[in-house]
């Protein structure tokens, strides 16, 4: 860690910014236009009064997001930047590029939102008409629209060789540059075998894994939930846990081993959570041998290689704390992100603010942009 | 020349898995019988300096050659794993079975006339 030696001042204008956890603010409406390959399911989407209660289970009763950031609980899709009033199909990609513009952002690398919750479904038939439909919708509403927006293809849960149909049709696209695999609501987790038709097609088409937890813990833990008494206890532990989690199977079940060249990203749950779940699993993997005889070398040392983590929320603390949490897991594997437009976005020069006194400059332009331009294949 | 001490006889370690821990040069060493060979290992645990030897002799378990992911259990008895916090070694070589970079040293045995020494 040595600071910044450069005369010139360093800003997010001198640099490429990526942006390794963006979002859409799609909703139901935007995606029942591509659905008809899913004649059923779309019927039932169309005829709920909420999908989002309905279908997609995206609220449970309890806490979640009621009475934050001002805007109507249930509807996700609201923030500061919501002005997609119009029909428009261009919407989506000028209110994302009015976002990168005031944050100082080159490439935006997209999921979406409500499909944050595609593996919350009450019918797993939706989540593949969901997936099916959101790619497509990516195809011909924001891929192509604009060069510095980049998409993830997004799978469900259900049925892994669908999701290898999806990765393999959208892996030819060139601005598909990962794979989205939401992991709230993920059952059984990461690790697991069933999965491996999606991670065969995420390494054959050459595009890594993101995964993207939700906030509310009633998905992946529902007795913890129905004791939590307001939306922020959830929300201090619910994406940490959850990529913990998946973190660890990744590695106990022996991924890495299975999928040498996957790579694999983690979302929104910022980064200092890393290295102490890296410390635990070394250490268990030194003391239960014999219940990792999948893995060949220490937990750390396939994420050291491998994984990636996006940086926000970074969380509230000073630069010398963020600059020690990042020494700890290794800027190489960091990726800036700001999540925008959600509503615990962090903004870009002010992360680079933090940063500047404490890494060298060639570190500070790989986590904020370099390291996703390889990650992600970016031009 | 290295230092030729007795350590114990081979009436002493009559089968697979007997053991004897004798200080040698203010070393803790204990020399096992493997399989009727006789194996001399610290007694001391590189994790955090743990008595290694006074574990259980173990095996590993590991995945199948067919398929790389169904369990199966090798080298029953050959590994020792120390009491503490089961980190497991060699016998035979004194690497950790998880990750070589950690080591416990080992000794040459020899046997003579039904006595066994430890070459240090
Ligand atoms: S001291 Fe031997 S395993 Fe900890």
């Amino acid at each position: 860690m040595a600071p910044t030696q450069s005369g010139g001042e360093l800003s997010v204008d001198s640099m490429l910014v990526v942006d390794a956890d963006a979002h859409l603010l799609e909703k139901d409406e935007d995606l029942l236009p591509y659905m008809d390959e899913y004649p059923g399911m779309k019927r039932y989407i169309e005829g709920a009064s909420d999908p989002s209660v309905q279908i997609r289970t995206q609220i449970y009763s309890g806490p979640n997001t009621v009475g934050i950031y001002d805007t109507d609980a249930r509807d996700l899709t609201s923030s500061v930047y919501d002005k997609l009033k119009d029909d428009d199909e261009s919407a989506h990609v000028d209110t994302k590029l009015e976002e990168m513009n005031d944050f100082g952002i080159d490439v935006g690398v997209v999921t979406g939102t409500t499909m944050l919750h595609i593996n919350t479904v009450n019918y797993p038939q939706a989540a593949l008409a969901y997936a099916n439909a959101y790619n497509k919708f990516l195809r011909h509403e924001i891929l192509d629209a604009h060069e510095g927006i980049k998409a993830a293809a997004l799978v469900s849960q259900f049925e892994p060789e669908k999701g290898a149909e999806e990765i393999d049709e959208m892996g030819s696209e060139e601005d598909i540059v990962a794979v989205a695999m939401p992991n709230g609501g993920l059952r059984p987790p990461f690790g697991s075998k069933e999965f491996d038709p999606i991670y065969q097609a995420a390494v054959d088409n050459d595009l890594p894994i993101l995964l993207h937890p939700t906030t509310s813990l009633g998905f992946d833990y529902p007795a913890t939930y129905r004791d939590s008494h307001t939306y922020a206890e959830s929300r201090v532990v619910s994406q940490p846990w959850r990529c913990m989690w998946d973190l660890t199977t990744s590695l106990t079940r022996g991924l890495p081993e299975r999928f040498p060249d996957l790579q694999i990203v983690f979302q929104e749950a910022g980064i200092a959570w890393v290295p102490y779940t890296l410390w635990r699993l070394d250490d268990t993997y030194m003391e239960h041998p014999d219940q990792v005889p999948l893995l060949e070398q220490l937990p750390s040392e396939y994420v050291e290689d491998r994984y990636y983590f996006t940086t926000q929320p970074l969380g509230h603390t000073s630069g010398a704390n963020l600059a020690s949490a990042f020494d700890l897991l290794g800027p190489e594997s960091i990726m800036f992100s700001s999540d925008l437009p959600h509503g615990a976005f962090d903004s870009a020069p002010e992360i680079l603010r933090q940063l500047t006194p404490h890494f060298d400059e060639e570190t500070i332009r790989a986590i904020m942009g370099e390291t996703a331009a390889s990650v992600f294949g970016l031009e | 020349m290295a230092n030729r001490t007795l350590i114990a006889t081979v009436a002493d370690l009559p089968d697979h898995g007997d053991r004897i821990i004798q200080e040698v040069g203010g070393v803790e060493i204990c020399v096992f019988n493997i399989d009727g060979e006789y194996r001399a290992i610290a007694n001391y645990c590189v994790h955090e300096a743990g008595p290694l030897c006074e574990g259980s002799l173990t095996g590993q378990m590991c995945t199948s050659d067919e398929d790389e992911w169904h369990w199966e259990y090798e080298r029953d008895g050959e590994l020792i794993e120390c009491p503490w916090h089961s980190w497991t070694f060699d016998v035979k070589t004194g690497d950790n079975v998880k990750d070589d970079r950690y080591s416990v040293p080992t000794y040459d045995v020899d046997v003579e006339d039904g006595e066994i020494f430890v070459l240090l």
